[in-house]
């Protein structure tokens, strides 16, 4: 789906009368699809999803350069259109320990959409990348304007946060049972 | 010991100047160049200026439309075509008794450009006759008759130009409703050009920023248009002459904390002293200082969003910097404008303690 990302973006060059009554980008339903494919859109309906791109930034990035740092202030989501994103720690000691690679279609920095602390970790490009951001105070306003969808997008984000812990904590007693097996913690 | 100092000093002027170059000292050209090129392209800067403020008092028309339902093209049109019909009803209303007000300033500033002293504005002798002196009562004379000649010639130059500018409303009122409607597309069209690297602190700045300025120029708007109204109807009631222009005036001045009451006044004052008796004019400079120190305070307590405001000092300096760049309306712009850079320099300080803009790749 990715790879079928068109490389322009950017507000349609159109005349007076296109630009009060806009028409629909072709690109747009390309964008709505991987919008979809996406958990945390993925009830919503094709007017919903519409809502949702018309507030997000679209940027290129280069191979090796940073999107950003562990411990900047979070201010948003990333939805990986092409290339390869990896997500690291990097320490003076340790130099980059990577924690996970990401893929087109794949997002990150979600936890910034409600939450303005530091990042966790540090995102860089491993390979030419095309992303979309989702900024919060760009969600701020789409909830503010339209509640109904703004309630349905937290209700979704909860949920998946309420999964993702779910799962988590399996992890932790899976984890420290093995641990208590092997006579490592008591 | 002489080479290795010299080098020493040569590279600390480079990083020096690459610092300047990459932070407060990029920030500071920028402005200087801004302010410099607003000298040049006034009109341009005061019509943005403008369209800017149009766009801040209907924006939460605007978004409770949207809230209610409406098209985004619907809850743009609505408030906006509301706003010119009520900005032409107003005109309408006033241009009678406009008109007329306009008339006699013009023939008045003429009498005056081509009389040595104005028989109809000249204090009477009687007035200042506590002084006991002609020397001092012919001076105070000629500089009341130097204040009232500058300050007609510029208002009457600023009503002229506002009525030559006719085309310039047009541009005005289309500038004012794509600011409304596009805001987001025009917002991320400005972000489009800043580097990756800069990216997320500047969509954070800018929804930090924009809703202060947004809010600063609404509540200025509205004070000003509703102190003016006020003063309108009380000036008109006394017959003042030129009441509506002393009423824009004295709007205007609520803009300017702790001097816009004595800027604001001092013209009352002269004008009124000529057509009403010297006790009238003190009583109603009283209730006018009254009424505009209440305004003030109303208006300043509703600025307490803004993280700080200028010291009186600083509006000092800043309305003698305007006055000499931009003239007498010039000290009416400069403290939106100064609060606005103001808000700018605070959020990048804020991103440079916050964002790593600098830090070494460690690959």
């Amino acid at each position: 789906m990715a790879s079928n990302y068109n490389d322009s973006f950017a507000i349609p060059k159109s005349g007076f009368w296109n630009n009060i009554f806009k028409p629909q980008p072709r690109q747009e339903s390309q964008i709505i699809e991987i919008l979809r494919d996406l958990p945390l859109f993925a009830e919503m309906n094709n007017d919903e999803l519409i809502e949702f791109r018309k507030i997000l930034h679209f940027r290129n990035f280069k191979t090796n350069e940073p999107i950003f740092w562990e411990g900047d202030p979070g201010v948003g989501m990333y939805i990986i259109l092409e290339g390869i994103i990896t997500v690291c720690r990097i320490s003076a000691e340790k130099g980059r320990e990577v924690l996970a690679e990401l893929r087109a279609g794949d997002f990150f920095g979600e936890i910034a959409l409600i939450d303005d602390g530091p990042r966790p970790a540090t995102c860089i490009v491993k390979e030419s990348a095309k992303i979309a951001g989702l900024f919060r105070p760009d969600l701020v306003a789409l909830i503010e304007k339209k509640p109904r969808l703004g309630n349905k997008f937290l209700f979704r984000f909860a949920s998946l946060i309420g999964k993702r812990t779910v799962k988590l904590n399996a992890e932790i007693k899976d984890l420290r049972g093995k641990l208590e097996a092997a006579n490592i913690i008591i | 010991m002489k080479v290795h100092n010299r080098h020493h000093l040569g590279s600390y002027f480079s990083s020096l100047w690459e610092h300047s170059l990459s932070g407060k000292g990029l920030l500071v050209l920028t402005i200087s160049s801004l302010l410099l090129l607003t000298y040049f392209l006034s009109t341009f800067f005061i019509l943005i200026l403008f369209a800017f403020v149009i766009a801040s008092v209907l924006r939460p028309i605007s978004r409770l439309l949207t809230f209610q339902g409406i098209n985004s093209l619907g809850a743009t049109l609505i408030p906006f075509l509301g706003f010119v019909l009520l900005a032409t009803l107003i005109v309408a209303l006033s241009l009678p008794v406009g008109h007329e007000q306009i008339n006699d300033l013009a023939e008045l500033v003429t009498s005056l450009n081509s009389q040595s002293f104005s028989s109809k504005l000249e204090l009477s002798s009687n007035s200042l006759s506590f002084l006991n002196s002609s020397t001092i009562e012919q001076l105070v004379n000629a500089q009341y008759h130097k204040t009232i000649i500058h300050f007609l010639n510029s208002s009457l130059s600023f009503i002229v130009e506002i009525i030559t500018s006719i085309p310039y409303l047009i541009v005005l009122l289309f500038l004012a409703f794509f600011f409304l409607k596009d805001e987001f597309i025009m917002k991320r069209a400005l972000l489009k050009n800043v580097p990756n690297t800069y990216y997320e602190f500047a969509v954070l700045g800018f929804s930090k920023i924009l809703p202060q300025i947004d809010k600063y120029f609404r509540i200025n708007f509205l004070v000003v248009i509703s102190t003016s109204f006020f003063f309108a109807i009380i000036f008109t009631l006394l017959d003042i002459p030129y009441s509506l222009l002393l009423a824009a005036f004295a709007g205007l001045g609520t803009t300017i904390p702790y001097l816009g009451i004595i800027i604001t006044a001092i013209p009352i004052l002269l004008i009124s002293y000529s057509s009403l008796n010297p006790a009238i004019t003190f009583v109603l400079i009283g209730a006018f200082s009254l009424v505009h120190f209440s305004l003030t305070v109303f208006f300043n307590r509703s600025l307490t969003f803004l993280k700080s405001t200028f010291h009186p000092v600083t509006i000092f300096l800043l309305l003698v910097l305007a006055y000499t760049v931009w003239g007498f309306w010039g000290i009416f712009f400069i403290l939106p404008i100064a609060h606005c850079v103001r808000l700018v320099v605070q959020e990048i300080n804020w991103g440079a303690q916050n964002f790593q803009f600098t830090k070494d790749m460690l690959f």
